[in-house]
């Protein structure tokens, strides 16, 4: 049995280290509610959007916008939003491995673009090349620098570099769940014309200005911004909730270690007190006899 | 009878407007148009410059961004990536002069292929509309 120095020593360690999940769990709750906000506040943006586009695309076809053409892929693009950090448990192994195994079992060539050093430093240490990095994106995540990202895969798109692009990020499904997907950007599906829809923007039988096509070619890239800004909210929200649950999960293993040495601190301070006695009282009876 | 327009201007950020109108005019890549309740349904595609919204007699002025229009009988959407109003923009004009003069300087160092031409263009068409608002209520 280790000396009561020792585990008292392993003890504080431990101690420490739960104070520093316990505010990082903290931090990650109160990031967290920010993200959920600031995606709150973008989602009448991004549904709005998307009601126009079903209204405007309603009868397009392929040939109408570059954006809208689907060719035979023969090369892809994609794009993975991972974090910048670590401490988040599966988050980024897990979307890593699944754009890996895309890669993997892709017929055609497929390249990478990358969000968030995570994954960059994941393919780059597997060699598998980075076609553009972009940095500096999560930490203060703001929508113009997701347009100008959207500006430019689509410029890639329209130019033939890619004949498909999809995005690769994390779906927080609820606090406790962050699910890692592959959904495809471009070329462009348009949403479905809903009721729903309908409803929001009012009756069919508008006054397009200046024209119908004009207005798909001003709508299309706003929605590529407004799928790329989505996703990348998404993904910043599902990392601090993923790192929440880690530190949660880590503060209460280390409440059990501290249960557990504290147990085993109480036994051997026991057994030491026992050992004075037994000495005192076998001194005393020495002395008697 | 409609008597009034529930105009809602939404920006990436989330909405930013929204009252009872009595007319809205805005800045279309035709020009200028002006909308009152009973309009037919109008879909246009925004440009950067002055939206101007009568309430109750007193005119509001906005500037607003590149964005889409969407009005109906009773109801007008606005999607922007920014927008906001003369008063917010008059103790601004120092900063936009000075954000203008660096945006033009960037944009003169690129290549003209670059890809972030577009992106600079955009944002320095945004600051002239801008000033343009602000010196134009100024007057």
């Amino acid at each position: 049995m280790a000396n009561l120095k020792e585990i008292r020593r392993r003890i504080t360690s431990v101690q420490g280290t739960q104070k520093i999940t316990r505010a990082m769990k903290m931090v990650a709750a109160a990031k967290l509610r920010k993200a959920q906000e600031q995606a709150e506040r973008f989602r009448e943006y991004s549904r709005l959007t998307s009601d126009v586009l079903s209204e405007v695309a309603a009868d397009a076809t392929d040939a109408v916008h570059p954006l809208l053409q689907r060719r035979d892929v023969k090369r892809s693009l994609i794009v993975v939003v991972s974090s910048d950090r670590g401490l988040c448990g599966g988050f980024n192994s897990n979307l890593n491995r699944l754009v890996a195994d895309r890669l993997k079992r892709s017929e055609v060539p497929a390249k990478l673009a990358v969000v968030g050093k995570k994954s960059k430093s994941y393919f780059e240490h597997r060699h598998v090349e980075i076609e553009q990095y972009y940095s500096d994106i999560l930490d203060e995540l703001n929508y113009d620098r997701a347009a100008s990202i959207a500006k430019e895969l689509a410029a890639l798109y329209e130019m033939g570099e890619y004949d498909s692009i999809s995005l690769a990020y994390n779906e927080m499904i609820s606090v406790v769940s962050q699910v890692p997907a592959v959904h495809p950007l471009l070329p462009v599906a348009p949403p479905e014309k809903t009721e729903e829809s309908s409803k929001e923007i009012g009756p069919a039988g508008f006054v397009f200005e200046p024209d119908k096509k004009a207005l798909l070619a001003s709508l299309l890239p706003r929605y590529v911004e407004v799928k790329v800004f989505g996703a990348l909210l998404e993904s910043v929200a599902a990392e601090h909730a993923a790192r929440m649950s880690a530190m949660e999960t880590a503060t209460n293993n280390a409440q059990d270690m501290i249960d557990s040495l504290t147990l085993v601190y109480n036994r051997a301070r026991q057994s030491a007190i026992t050992g004075e006695l037994m000495d005192i009282v076998g001194g005393a009876e020495a002395l008697n006899d | 009878m409609i008597t009034g327009l529930k105009l809602r201007v939404v920006t990436p950020s989330g909405p930013v407007v929204e009252l009872e109108a009595d007319a809205i005019t805005a800045c279309s890549e035709l020009g200028e148009f002006c909308v009152l309740p009973e309009h037919r349904p109008i879909l246009a595609a925004l440009k950067p410059g002055r939206f101007i919204v009568e309430v109750n007699g007193e005119t509001r002025i906005y500037a607003t961004d590149v964005g889409f229009f969407e009005g109906g009988a009773d109801h007008v959407n606005v999607m922007t990536q920014h927008c906001v109003s003369k008063q917010s923009l008059a103790d601004k004009v120092a900063d936009l002069e000075t954000e203008r003069a660096s945006l033009a300087e960037s944009l003169g160092r690129l290549e003209e292929d670059s890809p972030a031409r577009s992106t600079l263009e955009s944002g320095l068409t945004w600051v002239d509309a801008q000033l343009a608002v602000v010196r134009e209520s100024a007057l």
